[in-house]
């Protein structure tokens, strides 16, 4: 086992340090760097950078080096002094910036989580005992069709309508007067409804997939004998599909938990520059425009370490479950 | 106002108009917002009299005497979008753009300047010399004196620090260089070898960077601990702090934007800066020390607070602003307010509660057509340099139908040239070769001598392959895409074959500065901007898309090209309105460049946009109906937001 895990450990540091090079390369593949991108950004506003200023920053900042020298400077920050390096366009600590936005990103992940299993819950279990009848089919039609369709055409929609039809904020997690005001129940008030929007989004491009396997898991357990044997007992139908079928069809309900959580994080980005939360996604993506190499490579190389870490937990899980494992 | 007046005489009239204000108001006594008398009585702040200078500036309101409080709610598109912070609450140089109206008589190609944070100046020696005398009793935000001594920390600590600046500005080494010197506490003399004939001008413009470089925004007293000639440890204090090393850190300490710590001069003082909080707004409290009154001795500004929201997407702001929830959007806050979005906002004016304006968004042209005449395949630089060749192109191009189609109707058929509103405007530039006519068109190629075509009947260039232009466009704007693809089914009727190629800006530009474009796509800026960046008009950086090595010639770029004697004269000849104060003298050269630039159609222009409108809050009051706006021309900073106010329901 300490060999397993030795040698697990072993592929991982590997792991770690091919992503940090290839997210380092690809950052820097497109054309120019942080200082072009700069340009760029004030030409469009008219404004002329001399290009005398421009050699100047990009001295400053070091892209001017090699890039094998910058990438060294980067990672060897990281190792030695767990320095995540510096925002160039936010002109801030990188680490500073990303733990302001990770706790918003959980917390909507978390809120979301709850959502889909309130949405697919219920219907998972609707669409199982009235199997094949118009009711299931018009539930599990409404399910996939929030898989269905793009979650930034979705969050543009849904803001349209609140925006002509309740007049509610529009954008962001806050409105204007509560983004730096202290915690009140105003604030509170004024974030939930704020939330509805990018929780809605959210959560039913995830329920489709739930609906399903809990219908499915759910299927299996109705047609066995403990079933029809409680059922002769005369036990009410409710009573009778709560307490043993429902439960052990959640089983792998929960297993997949897992799986849910990383994909809200991720795959919130889109939804979250469309509905300007203040979200890691967002973020990210704009570094990458601006070409703020530090800021977008530290986020890049802690997801993909969050991830690698996750897998070898899993993996140390399953080893310990399955003893054929280890020798594979 | 006759045109012979120097602008030395208008200056002094200038100087003794202030004067005569400011000793009214000295006869009154002054008065403050409610928020800062509370701070007064509970003593945390000391009485009005004592913070204002011994003669604030007064501020002409636009319309009326205003009433104090509320907050002014604004938006900006990224962290890096510093432009939109300086030109609406951190416009405080030393001299400012007049405020410019429609019925205004403008001598000048750009607006008048007056002094601003300098209460007078004076011109010497044919504009080799400029005397600033500072205002008595001035304070920063902070209520250190603002004095002489802090333009001497720029110019000696900062301007001349070749760390913290490696090269010093083209407004200064254009003249031979800067040299600053303190006569006494309240005046310095900026002097230069050679004249330095638009030195106010320069001033004026809003300093748009995060590391202005100008001499207003160094204050001595707080910045001297980040900097080593004051503090042996600044190094080390620096790296400590998490900054890579004392320049890096001087320039955090000295970014108005992002730390709220550092002293200002500006009428709000930021409080949670870009990044900070939960870091998607920017909010800015009211200097108590804030140099400006109004005409009854209210000191200035009137409104509270200000917030900006970062929002990067731009429907958001759509909606976030036809709901209401800004109090000023336009082409230049926000970036919005586009032809295509004019009628949503028109539809929620109720719902919003605003009401609009006239923006003249002082553009020369939305959309010109470079044709790369430094080419570096000598086919191609042969057939573009043919000037027939590009009139042709510029006659086969149906502008009616384009603005009608991509622009909504707002726009006229005119090449690259500046406003109707602008002394420098040529009708007949404006209008050579925009009538639609395809077999004229056909003819003049001909007379090109691009007779032969092949079998798919595009026209052969001299090396007997058909003529194919790449045009490089930006995806930043929709409609340049969308008129690219109608101007190729004109082209095609002419025989040449377009390309479209869309692409990143940064991409763009990395593909023009390396010379490697047939053809780009941008558009034009004029007036103000016209004058401190003439590129449209002489090849003067290499942002010149039709000329980029002659650019980088002019400019001492990578990559240069030694450009024809033509071109070579038009530059000096920019050069020389530099160094000339004589504002008629100045108009004369300006239009010898431009009569080059007409005889030579550098660029195709597309159309020239009416005007553009903004959204205002409609409560807002002492805000122009038509204000113009441009990079150098602050906007709306040029209007005095100091006085704008809300008037009660």
């Amino acid at each position: 086992m300490a060999a397993f895990i030795a040698r697990r450990f072993f592929y991982m540091l590997i792991t770690l340090v091919a992503i940090s090079v290839m997210t380092f390369v690809i950052i820097q593949l497109p054309p120019g760097d942080f200082v072009t991108a700069m340009v760029a950004q004030l030409n469009l506003q008219g404004v002329t950078v001399e290009p005398e200023a421009m050699a100047a920053m990009r001295a400053r900042y070091g892209l001017d080096d090699p890039i094998y020298v910058q990438y060294w400077k980067w990672i060897s920050a990281i190792i030695f002094a767990g320095d995540f390096g510096y925002s160039l366009e936010w002109r801030r600590p990188v680490s500073e910036l990303l733990w302001n936005r990770l706790g918003l990103t959980f917390a909507l992940a978390f809120i979301t989580l709850l959502f889909i299993w309130a949405i697919s819950l219920p219907i998972g279990i609707y669409s199982a005992v009235k199997k094949n009848t118009v009711g299931d089919y018009i539930v599990t039609i409404i399910g996939v069709l929030g898989l269905a369709i793009p979650n930034f055409l979705f969050a543009l929609v849904l803001m349209y309508v609140s925006f002509r039809y309740f007049g509610t904020g529009i954008g962001g997690l806050f409105s204007p007067e509560y983004e730096n005001a202290p915690w009140s129940w105003g604030k509170v008030l004024d974030l939930g409804q704020h939330l509805i929007i990018p929780t809605i989004v959210l959560g039913t491009s995830g329920t489709a997939a739930l609906i399903r396997i809990l219908r499915a898991n759910l299927l299996d357990e109705l047609s066995k004998p403990y079933v029809t044997t409680a059922r002769a007992y005369g036990l009410s139908e409710r009573r009778l599909l709560l307490k043993y079928p429902v439960r052990i069809a959640l089983n792998p309900f929960i297993s997949t938990v897992g799986w849910v959580l990383p994909t809200l994080v991720s795959g919130a980005t889109i939804t979250a520059v469309v509905l300007n939360l203040p979200m890691t996604g967002p973020l990210l993506l704009q570094a990458l425009i601006s070409q703020d190499m530090y800021l977008a490579g530290s986020f890049i190389m802690m997801l993909s370490a969050l991830t690698v870490i996750g897998t070898l937990l899993s993996d140390l899980l399953l080893a310990w479950l399955d003893p054929r494992i280890r020798y594979s | 106002m006759s045109l012979s007046r120097s602008p030395l005489q208008r200056f002094a009239a200038g100087t003794l108009a202030t004067l005569l204000l400011c000793g009214t108001a000295l006869a009154q006594d002054f008065s403050e917002a409610p928020v800062l008398a509370e701070q007064v009585e509970s003593g945390n702040l000391p009485p009005v009299a004592e913070r204002l200078p011994a003669d604030p500036m007064v501020v002409e309101p636009f319309e009326s005497v205003g009433q104090y409080g509320g907050t002014w709610r604004l938006t900006m598109n990224s962290a890096s979008d510093i432009s939109t912070l300086v030109r609406t609450i951190g416009y405080e140089n030393l001299t400012r753009w007049e405020t410019w109206q429609p019925d205004q008589v403008q001598e000048d190609i750009v607006p008048n300047v007056k002094p601003n944070v300098a209460e007078s100046i004076e011109i010497e020696d044919e504009g080799r010399a400029y005397v600033f005398k500072l205002r008595e009793g001035m304070k920063w935000s902070d209520g250190a004196p603002f004095t002489a001594d802090d333009i001497m920390f720029w110019y000696e600590d900062v301007f001349l620090n070749t760390e913290l600046f490696p090269s010093q500005p083209r407004w200064s080494t254009r003249a031979g260089g800067l040299t600053v010197e303190k006569i006494d506490d309240l005046t310095v003399r900026f002097s230069f070898p050679e004249p330095n004939g638009m030195l106010l001008q320069q001033f004026a413009i809003p300093a748009n960077a995060t590391e202005p470089n100008v001499p207003t925004a160094y204050p001595r007293h707080y910045l001297e601990q980040f900097h080593p000639d004051f503090n042996e440890n600044a190094e080390s204090e620096a790296q400590a702090s998490g900054a890579q090393n004392w320049v890096t850190n001087f320039h955090a300490m000295a970014d108005a934007w992002r730390n709220p710590n550092v002293p200002r001069l500006n009428p709000w003082i930021v409080e949670v800066g870009i990044g900070q909080g939960a870091g998607t707004q920017v909010i800015a409290q009211r200097n108590p020390y804030y140099f400006k009154v109004d005409t009854e001795g209210n000191q200035l500004p009137y409104m509270d607070r200000v917030t900006v929201d970062i929002i990067s997407d731009n429907q958001v702001t759509l909606l976030k602003a036809a709901n209401g929830d800004f109090d000023m959007v336009d082409s230049y806050i926000g970036f919005v307010t586009t032809p295509e979005n004019r009628g949503t906002f028109f539809d929620n004016q109720e719902r919003g509660q605003y009401e609009f304006y006239e923006v003249l968004p002082n553009r020369a042209n939305m959309m010109i057509i470079s044709l790369n005449l430094t080419h570096k395949d000598p086919v191609k630089r042969e057939i573009f340099n043919n000037l027939q060749f590009r009139q042709a192109l510029s006659t086969a191009i149906d502008r009616e139908e384009v603005i009608e189609l991509v622009w909504l109707g707002q726009g006229r058929p005119f090449q690259t040239v500046e406003r109707p509103e602008s002394p420098l405007f040529d009708e007949e530039m404006a209008t050579q070769f925009t009538t639609f006519d395809i077999a004229l068109a056909n003819q003049m190629l001909d007379e090109a001598g691009f007779t032969e075509k092949n079998g798919e009947g595009f026209r052969l260039g001299p090396d007997g392959n058909p003529i194919q232009i790449t045009m490089d466009i930006s995806v930043l704007r929709q409609p340049w895409i969308d008129s690219a693809e109608l101007i190729k089914g004109y082209w095609r009727q002419v025989g040449i074959d377009l390309l479209i190629n869309t692409s990143d800006t940064t991409a763009l530009n990395q593909r023009v500065r390396a010379n490697d474009h047939d053809a780009a796509v941008w558009s034009a800026s004029g007036g103000a901007d016209t004058i401190f960046d003439p590129k449209y008009y002489v090849p003067s950086s290499q942002d010149a898309f039709y000329a980029t090595t002659w650019g980088q010639w002019y400019a001492g770029q990578p990559n240069p090209e030694e450009p024809p004697q033509a071109v070579q004269e038009q530059m000096a000849l920019y050069d020389e309105i530099f160094q000339t104060v004589d504002v008629p003298r100045r108009l004369e050269l300006m239009r010898q460049i431009m009569q080059t630039a007409k005889e030579q159609l550098y660029t195709i222009g597309v159309m020239q946009p009416t005007t553009d409108y903004g959204i205002i809050n409609r409560l807002m009051r002492n805000v122009p109906q038509v204000l113009l706006a441009s990079t150098q021309y602050t906007h709306p900073g040029s209007a005095n937001p100091e006085q704008f106010y809300y008037a009660s329901e």
